[in-house]
Order: C-alpha cells, then structure tokens, then sequence
C-alpha cells in the first residue's frame, strides 16, 4: 500500500509537536540541551522537558485518566478519585516488627518516664471515607488494628481512640481533596476527643477564616491527573480562650519565631498551608501566654499540624517533635522531663510503617540541661 | 552518522531502564561491547582466509564462540544474582556477531572489512534492546545500496514505531501493573482464579514488551532506509506450540534451529536424536531470556510439549477444529510460564499447584478457593485493557486493513493514518 500521504502527515505531527514544544519552553529546552555533556543528567532533563513543555499535556493527561476510567480503572498508584477528592488506599509495611517496636517504645516510655502518657493513632481517610471506594477493593482494616493496639496498651497508657468520632462525621469534610492530612474540620473533630481524654474542656466557640481556596497537596502532585477540585484552607480563631502565641520553629540550619497561630508570612515564603503554625519543622514549641500552666510533649507526624492549634490554648507550653526528622542525636539531647502530660499522636500509615514512635527511647528522662532550648 | 548514533544510544539509552546509579558503569559496558564486537571482527579475517575445515578457522571460530556465549552466561548471571545489572543489548550483539561468524565459516556469508558496517550490523541502536538478530548478508549488503527513503517505508517506519510504542506504553505497562497488584495478593489468600489471570498478565506483559520493543526497532530501521525482519508474528493466536515458538521471537528461534539443530543433523538422525535435539533447541530458547534453571525448565517443559506434538500431531492434534487448538496453546503456554515468570522452581510449583486448584492450606486443610472478590474486582477494573490485549494478541485488525485495501486503499489509508496519529495521541497521553 502506498502511504504517501499518511506519512506526511506523520511527519506533520512529530514536527509540530516538537517545535511547539521547544517554542513554547525555549529556556527549558536550551537548559535541557546545556546537559548534554552529562550523562547522567540529560536523559532525566530531556524526559522532563517533553513531559512539562509537550504542548497540551493537562488534556492530554485528563484524556488518559477518561481512557483508563472507561476501562474500568477506579485505582490509579494506590490513589483513587472518589465523590470529590482524591483517596490514598493504605497499605501496611510488610515488615511487622516496625509496628511492634512502636509499641513497645511507647509501652517502655510510660513505665520508665512516670509522666501521664498518651497514645492517638488517627485512621486515614480510606478508612472514614471507605463507602466512597469501589466495592471489593483490598482495605487494611485499619479500626481492629487501632483498637488492638490500643488494648495491648491498656492500664499503662491512655488511648484516645478517634475513629468512631471522624467515622461518625464521615459526610463532612475531614481529610483534603488533595492531601492525605485531616482538614483543619477533621481536626477540630479530632480535638472534641482529644481535649476530653486529656483532662481538658474543649472550646466550642471559634470563629472560621477561610484564607484560601486554591490550595493542592501532596496527593494532588502523585495523582498527575485532573478531575480533582482545590481544597479550602480554614483558620479556627479560639473566641473562648484568646491568647498571645509565640511559636517557635528549629530547623537544623534555621530557626524561626512566629507570633500567632497562623503567621500569613509564613505562607508568603513558603507553601500555603504554612499558614498554619508557620509549618513543620523538626522540632516545635507553642507558647501560649495567659494559658494555664501546663505542658504538653507531642510526639507526632506531619498529620499533628491539623489538631494542634486547638490544644495550644490549654497549655503555656506545647513542645511538638517529629521524631523521624530528628537525628539519634539530636533525639538524645532532649529530655521529657518537665513535661506534665506526654502525647503519642500520628496517623497509622506513620505507625505501621515507620519505626518513629521507637526513636522515643533515645529521649532522656533526666532534667534537661541549663539553656537547653526545648525546656 | 548512524554508528556514532549507536555509540550514543548504548550510553544514553539504559538509563529510564535501570537508573541514574547504573549510569557509571556504562562506560564500562561500552568498553565490554567493543571489546567483544572487535575482537570477533579481527578473527573474522583468519577464519575467511583459511576457510572451513581448516584448524586455524576452527581454532578461531570455537574461541569466538566460547567468548561470546561465556560473556552472555557470565554477564546475564551476574545480573540474575543482582550483582550488577546486566548491560543491554549482550544477547543481541553477542550471538548477531557469532552468527556471522559461522556463516563466514560455513562460507555463506561474505568478508566484511569495514570497521564501521560490521559495528553498525552488530550494534545498530534501534535493534540493540532485544533484536531482531539479523543476517550480515541482509544487513550489510543495505549499507552498501543506495539508501531508499521512500515515503511509503519512511510511512511504514512511523506506524510501526507508534504501534511499538503503544505496545509497550499502554499494553505491556498496563498489565504489568495489573500484574504487580496480583502478585502482592498474600500467599494464603492467592485462588485459582487470581493465579490464571496473574499468569495471562505476565504472557501478555512479555509479549506486548518485546514485540513493541521489536516495532520499534523495525520502525526506526524503516526510517532510516534500514529493513528489518518481524520478530513476532502473532504468537498467542498458534494453533500448537511448535507453531509459537516459530512466531515467538522468530529470529532467536531461527539463529538456534540453524546454528545449533542444523548442526546436529536436525531430524535425520533417527526419533531419539530429534527428541534430544528438539529437547536442546527449546531449553537453549529458554536460556536466551536469561541464564537460570526456571528459563531451563521452561523450555524443556514446552519442548516436552513439542516433541508430543511430532509424535501424536498428526493423529489427534491436527483432528480437532482450530480453535480448540488454539485454546489448547494458549493453556500450554499460560501453564509453562510459572517457568518463567517465577524466581525459583519452589514458587513455580506452587503456582502451578494453585492455577489448578491443588493446594491446601498448610494448617486447616482448607478447599482451593477458586475465585476471589478482590481479583474480580482487578479484573473488572482493567477489563478494557484485557480485552485489548486478547484483541491485539490476534492479526484480526492487520488482515482486515488488508483486504480492505485491495479494494479501497484510498480509505483504508485516510482511516488507518486518522487512526494511528489518534494513537500517537494516547500514548503521548499515557507517557506524559
């Protein structure tokens, strides 16, 4: 068969396709090119030109995701897109020992510390939100792993257990579109629970400040596709307990100090949900001034950020650690002494497959130094 | 141009397969290549000019043997012990080079003395990834023509490149992720139903990868005035299994039947020897996609098959209608890849003991379960898919466009040119 025409028009294409994007991106194509000498870097930078400068690529990423949703496909890299937003089915870590570990350390922290200690493990959106799943997906019954922990723990340590509040709240708007973190709504549905289990009242009375309606998280980015709406970030202003706040951030290589629960300067700089407490850093401490004099350590993720504005009013001084982030020493350099209320608190994908919650024993138990910058 | 082109390919192109990391060897690897593809090149002289049967031909042809085939056991070893990954292309360059020196032993091929054409036929680099293993007298005999960039080849080479490339992106990449979320079922809780399918998966998977790799290789061949031979002609639509290993990558099946059952008088030798020879061809066919027992077995379990075949063909196979043939292949060859798609003989046992609902569960004794809600639910998530790879296995659409064309090639060319640019489309879609 003669194919004259068809190959011009073949040619046509690859052409205009390839200049289009190379006019389109001049400067990323000049950089792209500029690697050319290196071989370890060029093939990555030309495949990321092609990706980002091929003209047209968000349709022609919204037509997979129709093509692949046509063909039944309801699970795209473990993420699914569900009534209006995006869920990350969870998968436990093969490795089971990670899990024990965990508990173990928070089991030999309550005995040895003698400080009232406390474990919240917060369920992931798959679990509250799993109506909105396709029917027989593979779930991790995440509710009989928490409250099997949570027994095992019984008479040395306080479990709040959260599920059956945000599963009861399940048609609100918990977890972002986006991101696999609670809402600053999941997180003052977090709090109603938490406070009462911490001895605390929780406030009722808030007033809510919507400061953006564009924002994208992380989910968002791994999805690569559209279809997905912006998530809403709130702000919840305490009109029961007001207070001055000084939250301060250590970095390794930065510190920084804000004054008041949602610094917009913080967003400026950074990324939009840094509004909130300024961000996440390593190590965080939340002074309240006014409030009563209490301590809180909060030993916790990235998912902590949600909940912990709501506590800050009821302590002078919330110390928060991420212990992942920490180095072994750095973890050795601070001490739990002092505190009056300790406060395990991450969400399960954190337990099940990271060792975070056995770093803990590289915490000291003595009093803290002279200066030490956390007590 | 097109040998430092090639030159170029071998370093850049390994790295979207196997990291960043590995990218420090390649030197290395390049080294390896011409180090091997030269040195065959010099030897190549004695063994023209002292022709066959003479022991300074043979000494230099049997020394390039065992260097090549031992730099493809050792190289393919190291890479299935994980040590490091195995260079591209060994195989490919490795066994075209020693073809060509049989040939010229055997007097059937001709002296090449450029440098330069005999590195283009060993390593151009559209063939490079997994073949087509061609004949120096094709190939090199192409050099030396006039190049014909006739817009119909230059057309011919686009539309196999696009169908190379969606293959690859859409088919092969799709089950194989279908594959993947198979696999990571629990051991316990794998069924009858969830193994069969997991095993299609891999032999679409395997099929869609290397026939799309060998599109496109034939494509980028076309495109630059290169011919180059099919690899695979529908292998999943055989009515027996000596029929797929004749359309299952076809040119490694014939480097084989020439170099090593010709060599050992293929069928005249009486029914025992064809029986050993059929047995060697097969296991050798398996040994090719990496040296490990489960390729061995795999290809002795087939060559079991095919040796059944030339035995009782005639008297039962060759009775029934084509299409129970057909089915009786395709639940061969789904049963002899838990060979070959298994790490060990232990899990392929256990594959095999599952797909045919033997297994019991070590402590309750249970029944097999055949199917599974969660395997449904992969399946019916992917149904398209799966449909498309069973409708693209056959040569259903190749041979309509066909006969089409004899009647109306003016719209057979418009629809298949609309056709394959809405092709290009949705595997830009699904590479971006």
């Amino acid at each position: 068969m003669e194919r004259h025409f068809s190959t011009v028009l073949y040619g046509l294409a690859i052409l205009v396709l390839s200049a289009a994007a190379l006019l389109l991106h001049p400067s990323s194509a000049r950089e792209a090119l500029a690697m050319i000498t290196d071989p370890l870097v060029f093939p990555t930078v030309m495949e990321d030109f092609y990706q980002h400068g091929l003209p047209f690529a968000d349709t022609l990423r919204d037509v997979c995701l129709q093509l692949r949703m046509l063909g039944g496909a309801e699970e795209f890299d473990g993420i699914v897109l569900a009534n209006d937003g995006l869920i990350e089915n969870f998968i436990p870590s093969e490795d089971t020992a990670l899990r024990k570990k965990n508990t173990a350390a928070v089991r030999q922290f309550a005995e040895e510390s003698g400080i009232p200690t406390y474990l919240m493990i917060v369920p992931t959106a798959c679990a509250i939100y799993q109506e909105q799943l396709p029917a027989n997906m593979n779930l991790y019954n995440q509710k009989r792993f928490i409250e099997e922990t949570y027994r095992s723990l019984s008479g040395q340590v306080t479990a709040i257990d959260v599920y059956p509040t945000l599963y009861t709240a399940r048609e609100d708007y918990l977890y972002y579109r986006s991101d696999s973190r609670l809402t600053s709504l999941g997180g003052y549905t977090v709090y109603q629970t938490l406070a009462r289990r911490l001895g605390l009242t929780p406030s009722q009375e808030f007033s809510l400040d919507r400061v953006s309606h564009d924002f994208y998280g992380d989910l968002y980015d791994r999805w690569g596709y559209g279809g997905v709406k912006p998530d809403i970030i709130t702000l919840y202003h305490n009109l029961s307990a007001q207070r001055s706040y000084r939250v301060y951030h250590w970095d390794r290589y930065e510190e920084r100090t804000y004054y008041g629960l949602y610094p917009s300067e913080a967003a400026v700089s950074g990324k939009q949900e840094d509004i909130i407490l300024g961000g996440h850093s390593p190590r965080m401490e939340i002074t309240a001034l006014g409030a009563p004099d209490q301590s809180l350590l909060v030993l916790g993720d990235r998912g902590t950020l949600s909940y912990l504005p709501f506590l800050a009013s009821h302590y002078r001084t919330i110390t928060y650690l991420d212990l992942t982030l920490l180095t072994q020493w750095e973890i050795e350099d601070l001490s739990a002494q002092g505190y009056d209320q300790v406060l395990f608190a991450c969400d399960l994908s954190t337990y099940l497959n990271t060792d975070s919650f056995a770093r803990v024993s590289g915490l000291s138990l003595a009093a803290p130094a002279e200066g030490d910058p956390v007590k | 141009m097109l040998f430092v082109a090639s030159l170029f390919f071998y370093l850049f192109l390994p790295q979207p397969f196997l990291g960043p990391e590995s990218m420090r060897l390649f030197p290395l690897n390049l080294a390896v290549m011409l180090a091997c593809v030269y040195s065959d090149y010099l030897l190549a002289r004695p063994i023209y000019l002292y022709g066959k049967g003479r022991p300074q031909a043979r000494a230099a042809l049997y020394f390039c043997a065992a260097k090549n085939i031992l730099l493809f056991v050792i190289l393919s070893s190291v890479g299935q012990l994980g040590i490091l990954n195995m260079p591209v292309g060994v195989a490919v360059y490795a066994f075209t080079s020693l073809g060509y020196l049989i040939d010229l032993y055997n007097g059937e091929a001709d002296l090449v003395t450029s440098p330069y054409d005999y590195g283009l036929f060993c390593f151009f680099f559209g063939k490079i990834y997994v073949g087509p293993i061609v004949s120096c007298n094709d190939f090199v005999s192409q050099l030396h023509r006039p190049r014909s960039f006739s817009l119909t080849r230059m057309g011919n080479g686009f539309v196999w490149v696009i169908h190379g490339m969606a293959k690859k992106v859409i088919l092969a990449d799709g089950v194989l992720a279908l594959a993947s979320r198979l696999q990571a079922i629990d051991y316990t809780e794998k069924t009858v139903f969830s193994m069969w399918l997991l095993l299609v998966c891999y032999i679409f998977a395997a099929y869609f990868t290397l026939s799309g790799y060998s599109d496109m290789a034939r494509g980028t061949g076309a495109l630059l005035g290169l011919d180059l031979p099919e690899n695979f002609h529908y292998p999943l639509q055989a009515d027996s299994v000596t029929d797929f290993f004749s359309r299952f990558n076809i040119s490694a099946y014939r480097f084989v039947r020439k170099y090593v059952y010709g060599a050992l008088g293929a069928e005249d030798n009486g029914p025992l020897a064809t029986t050993l020879n059929i047995m060697l061809i097969t296991m050798l066919m398996g040994l090719w996609y990496g040296v490990s027992v489960n390729f061995l077995v795999w290809g002795a379990s087939l060559g079991l098959v095919i040796v059944l075949e030339t035995v009782f063909g005639e008297r039962f196979l060759h009775r029934v209608p084509a299409l129970f043939r057909r089915i009786y292949t395709f639940v061969c060859i789904v049963l002899s890849f838990v060979w070959f798609s298994t790490q060990s003989l232990n899990q392929s046992f256990f594959y095999l003991q599952t797909m045919l609902g033997l297994s019991r569960d070590t402590y309750n004794l249970a029944a097999p379960v055949f199917v599974d809600e969660y395997s449904l639910y992969l399946a019916s998530s992917n149904w398209l898919l799966l449909t498309l790879c069973v409708f693209f296995c056959t040569g259903l659409t190749t041979r309509t466009a066909r006969r089409l064309a004899s009647r109306k090639p003016l719209l057979v060319e418009t629809v298949s040119a609309a056709a394959n640019l809405l092709l290009l489309a949705v595997v830009l879609a699904f590479m971006v």
